[in-house]
């Protein structure tokens, strides 16, 4: 088999990292080979944050995506010359021709976990779904920091056991315009997370 | 130790470690920060282990200096305006003959440049930074196992030539992870070779070019002409136990594609198209080695992050015009190299630019183009509702 590439996309604070190594631990610890390349503006807080991960059963040479089986977007600061398959994103992040779908994954951390920080881990529950990673709890109990494991292992496998019906049932109609980034930009002005997410839905439309 | 997920700066430090290493000393860089944020990590628990945070890159490598007189494997690591603030002590280091390491990963320049994008710019700066004539050692790998390998083989190189040793990396090897034992990889230790100070007899630490017992020879050529040679004899003898390379891909092509670190792992897709040359040790030069390859191919391709900085060492090595592929900017990937073979008229058949082929799945449009639809998009199939299992076993991802 050829390695399968995923790239996650999103800003300097959104989490990219931690669910980029999250999910390349799991592997490892799963007996992949992995590749996980982070890069990101010297910015890093507010600037764009980029992970590039590829995983096999075999030795990976070149671990530079350039077209990637899935996109994971948080927010839409990747280089604009890549390519995806599919695109798992937030709120009105998919852009016209491309195939994917589009999930609150903050407003769902914050409704179904009471923090907006387990969205990233329903982010990851749901790549590791279209990626068809097959995992257990003790490889994901290996791969997760100790810190709130029971609620990380609950909210990935909230993410993994989505399917398309309940994603309709979640998403508004009215999506979100730049929903994520605009959650994003407030955090990082300072304001709460919870008022966040309700200014940031203010501005749909 | 099991295989582990490892980064790239996370392995120098370890290599650095494994060899003996008890004193670092730098100044935060991107992209090499990381290893000064971990070597601080690992003196906390390690009181054996000492670590300074300089006030600039110019007193990170003094002191490196001074620890390594003092008796401590010492080294530093940073980036390449800081490695440009370096360059008068490693200059001194050669002249006094002092082991160091000094880790450059480097980043687009000059100057502040390009600050977290790779580039492979400083390969001159690396041999010729520093005033006079010296011989230098620089290795780079293209991998997180040998960050670790060739980091302990740097240490030795410096010991056993008396001269601060360079590892070259760059912003994307240094920021790798890839999944690594590195128990696995048994590279034997050189020890201290100089006495620690302290420890009897007299020693002369001048930048000045002296006599043997201290008095300044800054008048006498053929004095000066005598240590020079010495040491250059003596590391030129050095160098032919280092002389670490990699000759693969397909020998029976008429083409050698030279690569070296990051570049040469995102080339590997022309594999079956070139023969490939890898320099590891990029300084001394490996006249001998890609001198016995070079003359079976018809046509030698250098593709490499600068423009054309190995390429000019390996046509005065050759004496033979070399095909360049530069990629400048930060762009190292093999949309580009493919995009510079076809300026040259040497991409293979079979293979296709960006522009000749669309790339796999849906190219993405320009930024700030907004999507029409809204709402959620169908998965490309149907996926299982019910969460992980934990009686699942690992399988092979589709």
């Amino acid at each position: 088999m050829t390695a399968k590439s995923v790239v996650i996309d999103g800003i300097g604070g959104q989490g990219v990292r931690v669910i980029g190594n999250t999910m390349a631990s799991l592997l490892a610890v799963m007996g992949y080979e992995v590749t996980l390349l982070f890069d990101y503006d010297s910015s890093v807080r507010g600037g764009m944050s980029e992970a590039f991960l590829s995983y096999d059963r075999e030795p990976i040479s070149n671990f530079v995506v350039e077209c990637a089986d899935v996109v994971l977007r948080l927010a839409d600061r990747g280089p604009t010359h890549l390519s995806a398959d599919y695109v798992i994103a937030d709120c009105d992040l998919i852009k016209p021709g491309e195939k994917g779908e589009e999930i609150p994954f903050l407003q769902l951390g914050v409704d179904k976990f009471g923090r907006d920080l387990f969205g990233n881990m329903i982010a990851l529950g749901r790549l590791l779904c279209v990626c068809d990673v097959d995992f257990t709890d003790e490889h994901l109990t290996e791969a997760l920091p100790k810190k709130y494991i029971a609620e990380n292992i609950a909210a990935i496998k909230y993410g993994y056991g989505m399917d398309a019906e309940s994603i309709r049932a979640i998403v508004p109609e009215q999506a979100a315009s730049n929903f994520a980034e605009r959650y994003a930009e407030r955090v990082l002005a300072g304001t709460a997370p919870a008022e966040a997410l309700e200014q940031a839905a203010a501005s749909r439309g | 130790m099991t295989k582990r997920l490892v980064q790239g700066n996370e392995a120098v430090l370890l290599g650095a470690i494994r060899a003996g290493a008890s004193y670092f000393a730098g100044y935060p860089i991107s992209p090499s920060s990381e290893i000064l944020a971990q070597a601080s990590q690992y003196a906390v628990g390690h009181p054996e282990f000492r670590f300074l945070q300089a006030e600039d890159e110019i007193a990170s490598v003094n002191a490196i200096m001074g620890g390594s007189l003092a008796g401590a494997k010492s080294f530093t690591a940073t980036s390449g305006p800081g490695f440009s603030l370096m360059q008068e002590a490693i200059g001194y280091g050669h002249k006094i003959g002092i082991p160091a390491v000094v880790v450059n990963v480097m980043r687009v320049g000059p100057a502040t440049g390009m600050p977290t994008m790779p580039g492979q710019g400083d390969l001159n700066q690396s041999r010729y930074g520093s005033t006079g004539d010296y011989t230098s050692f620089v290795f780079y790998p293209s991998t997180v196992a040998e960050c670790y390998e060739y980091t302990i083989h740097a240490f030795n190189a410096a010991e056993e030539s008396r001269s601060p040793v360079v590892i070259l990396s760059d912003a994307f090897l240094g920021h790798l992870n890839e999944v690594v034992d590195l128990d696995e990889i048994k590279v034997p230790v050189v020890e201290r070779t100089i006495p620690p100070l302290a420890s009897g007899g007299t020693r002369l630490f001048s930048g000045v070019a002296t006599y043997p017992d201290g008095e300044p020879a800054t008048a006498d050529s053929d004095e000066y002409i005598r240590q020079y040679e010495e040491m250059r004899e003596m590391r030129r003898k050095v160098a032919q136990r280092y002389a670490f390379h990699e000759f693969g891909w397909n020998k029976e092509s008429d083409t050698l594609v030279i690569a070296f670190g990051i570049t040469r792992r995102v080339a590997q897709p022309l594999a079956p198209h070139f023969a490939l040359f890898r320099p590891i040790r990029i300084w001394p030069t490996l006249d001998e080695e890609l001198g016995a390859i070079a003359p079976r191919y018809k046509k030698i391709i250098v593709i490499e992050g600068s423009d054309g900085q190995y390429a000019n060492v390996v046509e005065r090595m050759l004496l033979r015009r070399v095909e360049r592929v530069p990629l400048l900017g930060g762009r190292m990937s093999l949309e580009a190299i493919r995009e510079g073979l076809d300026k040259i008229g040497m991409l293979p058949k079979g293979s296709s630019t960006a522009a000749e082929a669309p790339a796999k799945g849906v190219k993405a449009p320009a930024k700030g183009v907004k999507a029409p639809a809204k709402g959620v998009k169908a998965p490309a199939k149907p996926r299982p509702k019910a969460p992980a299992r934990a009686d699942a076993k690992a399988s092979a991802v589709g």
